[in-house]
């Protein structure tokens, strides 16, 4: 067998991360979408000083303020600089409020779909056999049943509440992580320096976590970026119908579900700003992650 | 299977408050109980449930009043109308333009269609569908607002593409529950084709002679073909889940409005009957990816025999 | 007789521009074929001898391109043709054949119909004629009941006929010139000889001119009537094989040559093997007493380090339900031998022979289904993490086949090494953990300032020589090496087993040595054992065993030894 040629293989370690993220920060939409994430998530940490009203306090929110026309002032002087919904609520306050939200649930729940999914999956591949057959039988039946149906349902028995969307997500996700943990551990775990730690004699523990976990650990971020895009819009989309977050708490689903009413007389404001706010914050964290996939598998031949 | 559906559903909530007025007499909320069987110890219901199941009853529709399952019947039809459209609009665009994108990765019609895939994928799928609604309906007047159109019979199977209005009324549905889709199917034919088109047998290809149609049609199109479709397949199962959001939209008279309502209402038998059904559903839908794989890719289908 | 030169390559240059500047990958290069005649570029990877056959037939991996020099094919100079015109050319004038025949084909489609589609395509045939000259095709190449066999899918094939079918296809065109790119390297010894003599008797019945494409000498020797041997892009040296091959001129080909593990016999060390992988110092012997390696006391005064009965393995290959429906692969069958402290004991055989399953159930990696693994006397068959036990396995330290894999990607080298060390407390300072490190290191050839680096910056014989540190971190007694340099370049291949040859004489180390190639064998080891479908065929000395064989099989391997007889007149 000939010598691999050596420049087809270029494994990322801590060295080449820095040289990278500066050739990518500098491609226009890599840049536009990540200031934009920046801004929003700047704006969901300190909604309660950047909105102009709170748009939740129910002492605040008079009905007389309703269906306002972006720019014009409510009763207590402030400028609904995006208009204000049917009940008086300040549309630009509620957005704010709304994506911090978006992202508390997005994050939680692939944070816990992440721990559960890359515990099963590492076991899965480095045990194999029986467990692997068994653990994955499980994630094949999750997977086989579309999220949306599976959050529905879950969130049927649930109840309404931001924890119990959590949960539902995370309910929703951790198969997919699992599965694809699995398929890169099992790789890895053939590979030779896995052999030869335990050949070393090193515990079974010390070999899953410093030898297998961090080489099987890279298609999971990029995953895990797309999976908080998903979250974040079949969030919304629940919202939306009426069983995700009770329309007590923020959410931007329940603001294009309550402006869905208006439309025709009008109001297009309530369904239309939310929306594109929506669009705009899935679409950076998309975009963010296929160039994190693009510099995760690096094509050699160039 | 039922058994799990089954006791989770009773955890919910007690369905007789959402039937009955709470002011009433005692004698009254007693005399609702007995009618659904709601008084019999938990055991009871189930076997019962169970039995009725087997043939075929699975219980009134608190709400209608009607057999679950019949409801369920009657309404799939549409459902599987809308998601069948969506399909078809999503791999006959979605197809050659990601092999397209594959093929020239570096032109500006890459770039245009790779963005707006993302684009695709980004946008929430009932946000545009109001905004469709808003554009076509209210402000152009060109599309109806919702609804389903007139149908009509071809070949056995009733259904509303067979008629102009009802197209008219399928378009923007199907159009709205096909853009997630048709954003994937892009990016998957495009993955597809980069990774196909690099492997030795395509180089073997050109080193033979072989035109660059030819290597396409023959060498590219059947290697990406076969993980496509068996995820498609897979995803038409989401299909039919996600037309619960169209529908509600779009007031499309399918199974997912049905069951949002009940959802909202506790009305159970339909959860349930929704549940089994869709579980079966399922069940057949990953039988018939495994047996679409083995149909299309001979190393399944024929033992590898040694000369 | 006056012959026009089939090929005539002159200046050809061949760069890669990046981001980071231009590389070279051939500069300079000149090459002439005759027709009927066969011309072998050798050389070791990154020397440039595939892209010269990808430059030739126009398919260089973007973004390569040629930046100076001529081709001129046929009195035509084929290098400034475009696309469309070059595919008039691919094919029906120029055929090439690539190393992997599982990969070759598409998996799709039936070798019949890939078949038909060429002649189509290449010839004026349709129809009929075209179905029998793809038909005759597969006879010429030698594919049995072709009608048959013209419905079967590529993976219904073994890899010696998938590889007769690639040169079918690559002769459907009728070209006038072949280019074969390690056609023999994805394939077994014994296939190996078939397919070669293929080519050549393909290539003296129809005057076909055929450029291949190798890095082993051996092929070169069997087949070729001149030859080329390339280094860093260039060619240094071009002849007649029988002139180069006995009377080297370059350095290169020199060292190149004395590289090549003999198997007539048995020398010390491989000598003058300079020029490739810079000079390397003397290597310092160490003295045993007072080192850090020797410290290690010796329990047990067994004669015998490794003794294995009756060991039987067998794997499922089939799974089903009803246990009679299964399926399973014996990879061992009843399998005993015993090895001597301080010996040198080879296990040789082809693939699916079963050899590497050995090893590993010996290290204990696999768990076996009857029989007992001694090791230093103490029985150590599926004991899992018993104390005493797992003592006694980590006298027995493992070098793997892939330097590739056998590193982990995400530590640096260091810590690679200095993990057993610090795992085990056989070190009494995080200080003395790294000058110990930075010794062994040093031991066995790599420089101290690349010891924070990651195992990508090395190349393939620095990665084995990483491992070979990292086996000795644990100061073992017993050292198995699994075609330890099977992936490696034949020049770095002999550096290697330098180093293993001075290992062990001086640690006096117990050795398995695995490999397929009778040479290295013969090299390597003192008494050595021919495996065959997972049983012992045959155990000798290795004078005996390469003199006087007794199995069948045996005797059929040494016949496929390449026989480069007239090296043996110089030394």
């Amino acid at each position: 067998m000939i010598e691999k040629n050596p420049t087809s293989e270029r494994v990322l370690n801590p060295l080449s991360y820095a040289k990278i993220l500066r050739t990518n920060l500098s491609k226009p939409t890599t840049l536009i979408s990540f200031a934009l994430l920046l801004l929003i998530t700047f704006c969901a940490i300190f909604a309660p000083f950047l909105a102009p009203t709170n748009p939740y306090d129910l002492a605040i929110v008079t009905i007389l303020d309703g269906r306002l026309a972006p720019g014009e002032e409510m009763l207590n002087g402030t400028i609904a600089w995006l208009g204000t919904d049917g009940a008086g609520r300040d549309v630009l306050s509620a957005i704010i409020y709304g994506l911090r939200t978006s992202l508390i649930v997005a994050i939680s729940s692939a944070l816990i779909a992440l721990s559960v999914g890359l515990t099963v999956g590492l076991v899965a591949a480095f045990y194999g056999g029986k467990v692997d057959s068994f653990l994955m039988r499980i994630v094949d039946i999750q997977l086989s049943f579309p999220a949306i149906l599976v959050a529905l349902v879950l969130l049927a028995l649930l109840g309404k509440g931001v924890d119990k969307v959590i949960i539902a997500l995370a309910i929703v996700q951790w198969a997919l992580y699992a599965r694809t943990v699995r398929a890169t551990a099992s790789v890895e775990r053939r590979k030779e320096y896995i052999e030869a730690a335990s050949c070393l004699g090193f515990s079974n523990t010390r070999i899953i976590l410093k030898h297998l976990l961090p080489n099987s650990i890279s298609p999971l971020i990029v995953l895990a970026t797309l999976q908080t895009a998903h979250s974040i819009s079949i969030e919304a989309t629940l919202s939306f119908l009426g069983v995700g977050v009770p329309i007590t708490e923020p959410s931007l689903g329940s603001l294009i579900s309550n402006g869905f009413d208006f439309i025709l007389s009008g109001a297009y404001w309530i369904t239309v700003f939310p929306g594109i706010m929506l669009l705009a914050t899935v679409a950076s964290i998309n975009i963010l992650g296929d160039q994190l996939r693009a510099i995760l598998n690096p094509r050699f031949t160039k | 299977m039922s058994l799990i559906v089954f006791s989770m559903i009773n955890l919910v909530g007690d369905p007789v408050d959402m039937l009955v007025n709470p002011e009433s007499l005692p004698e009254e909320i007693d005399r609702v109980r007995q009618a659904f069987g709601l008084d019999q110890p938990v055991h009871i219901q189930y076997w019962r449930f169970l039995t009725g199941a087997m043939s075929g009853d699975l219980g009134n529709s608190f709400i209608f009043g009607r057999p679950a399952l019949a409801l369920i019947a009657e309404r799939f039809p549409a459902t599987l109308e809308l998601a069948t459209c969506a399909l078809i609009i999503a791999v006959t665009i979605g197809l050659p333009l990601g092999i397209y994108a594959g093929l020239n990765p570096d032109g500006w019609g890459a770039r245009i269609i790779m963005s707006s895939s993302v684009l695709g994928i980004s946008i929430p799928t009932f946000w545009l569908g109001l905004m469709m609604i808003i554009v076509f309906s209210v402000v152009l007047g060109w599309l109806p607002v919702s609804g389903r159109g007139e149908t009509a019979y071809f070949l056995g199977i009733k259904s509303s593409v067979f008629t102009v209005d009802g197209l008219r009324h399928l378009i923007m549905p199907a159009t709205n529950l096909a853009l997630f889709k048709i954003a994937m199917v892009i990016r998957l034919a495009r993955a597809g084709t980069e990774e196909v088109m690099r492997l030795d047998f395509i180089k073997f290809a050109r080193a033979r002679g072989l035109s660059p149609r030819r290597i396409v049609r023959f060498h590219l199109l059947p290697n990406i073909l076969i993980p496509i479709i068996t995820v498609l397949a897979i995803e038409f199962g989401t299909l039919i889940a996600f037309a619960t959001v169209t529908e509600s939209i779009f007031a499309w008279p399918g199974l997912g409005k049905l069951v949002i309502d009940a959802i909202v209402n506790l009305d159970r038998p339909i959860v349930v009957a929704y549940l089994l059904f869709v579980v079966t559903l399922f069940l057949l839908l990953n039988l018939v990816v495994d047996i679409i794989y083995a149909a299309l890719d001979p190393r399944v289908r024929l033992d590898g025999s040694e000369q | 007789m006056e012959m026009s030169q089939l090929l005539n390559i002159s200046g050809l240059d061949v760069s890669f521009p990046s981001y980071f500047g231009s590389t070279y990958a051939v500069r300079d290069v000149s090459i002439v074929l005759n027709p009927g005649e066969v011309l072998g570029i050798v050389g070791e990877s990154g020397a440039g001898k595939s892209t010269i056959g990808n430059a030739i037939i126009n398919l260089l991996e973007p973004p390569g391109e040629i930046t100076n020099g001529d081709i001129v094919f046929q009195g035509q100079n084929i290098c400034k043709l475009d696309d469309n015109e070059m595919r008039s050319i691919r094919g029906q004038k120029i055929g090439m054949i690539f190393q992997d025949p599982q990969t070759s084909l598409n998996p799709l489609m039936t070798i019949g119909s890939q078949l038909l589609e060429t002649v189509i395509n290449t010839t004026d045939l349709v129809g009929k004629p075209a179905l029998k000259k793809a038909i005759d095709l597969l006879e010429a190449v030698g594919i049995e009941q072709p009608e048959l066999r013209f419905k079967a899918y590529p993976h219904q094939f073994s890899g010696g006929m998938r590889q007769r079918v690639v040169i079918a296809l690559a002769l459907a065109g009728n070209p006038d010139l072949i280019i074969a790119d390690e056609p023999t390297t994805a394939l077994d010894v014994s296939i190996q000889a078939q397919i070669l003599d293929l080519i050549k008797a393909l290539c003296r019945e129809r005057r076909l001119g055929v450029i291949i494409i190798t890095h082993d000498i051996g092929v070169i020797a069997n087949i070729a009537d001149r030859v080329a041997v390339m280094y860093d892009g260039s060619v240094v040296e071009t002849g007649e094989v029988r002139k180069i091959l006995t009377t080297p001129e370059h350095e290169y080909t020199k060292s190149l040559i004395a590289a090549v593990p003999r198997g007539d016999m048995k020398l010390d060390r491989f000598s003058s093997i300079d020029y490739i992988e810079g000079g390397q110092e003397e290597h310092k012997r160490i003295n045993l007493e007072s080192h850090w390696l020797g410290r290690k006391l010796n329990q047990g005064s067994s004669e015998v380090a490794i003794s294995i009965e009756g060991l039987n393995k067998e794997f499922i290959i089939k799974k089903a339900v009803l246990p009679r429906n299964r399926v399973y692969l014996k990879a061992v069958k009843d399998v005993s031998f015993s090895i001597k402290k301080g010996e040198s004991f080879g296990l040789v055989g082809e693939s699916g022979s079963g050899k590497s399953t050995i090893a590993r159930l010996i290290a204990g990696l696999t768990r076996l289904d009857k029989g007992s693994i001694k090791v230093f006397g103490q029985e150590t068959a599926n004991k899992g993490r018993d104390k005493e036990v797992s003592s006694v396995q980590r006298d027995l330290q493992i070098i793997f086949q892939d330097p590739y894999s056998s590193l982990n990607p995400r530590m640096r080298v260091q810590d690679i090494v200095a993990e057993p060390i610090r795992y085990y407390k056989t070190a009494s300072s995080s200080s003395e953990v790294i000058q110990i490190v930075r010794d062994l290191l040093n031991h066995v050839g790599i420089s101290t300032n690349s010891m924070m680096k990651y195992p990508h910056e090395f190349s393939g014989g620095q990665r084995q020589r990483i491992s070979i540190a990292r086996a000795l971190a644990s100061r073992p007694k017993i050292l198995i090496c699994d075609e330890p340099t099977s992936a490696l370049d034949v020049s770095v291949q002999a550096h290697i087993l330098n180093l293993l040859k001075d290992l062990q004489d001086e640690m006096n180390l117990t050795m398995l040595f695995i490999s397929h190639d009778l040479p290295v064998i013969r090299q390597m080891c003192d008494r050595v054992a021919v495996m065959r479908h997972g049983a012992i065929c045959e155990i000798a000395t290795t004078n005996s065993l390469f003199d006087e064989p007794k199995h069948q099989y045996s005797k059929h391997l040494l016949d496929l030894m390449p026989k480069i007889n007239f090296l043996t007149e110089s030394d």
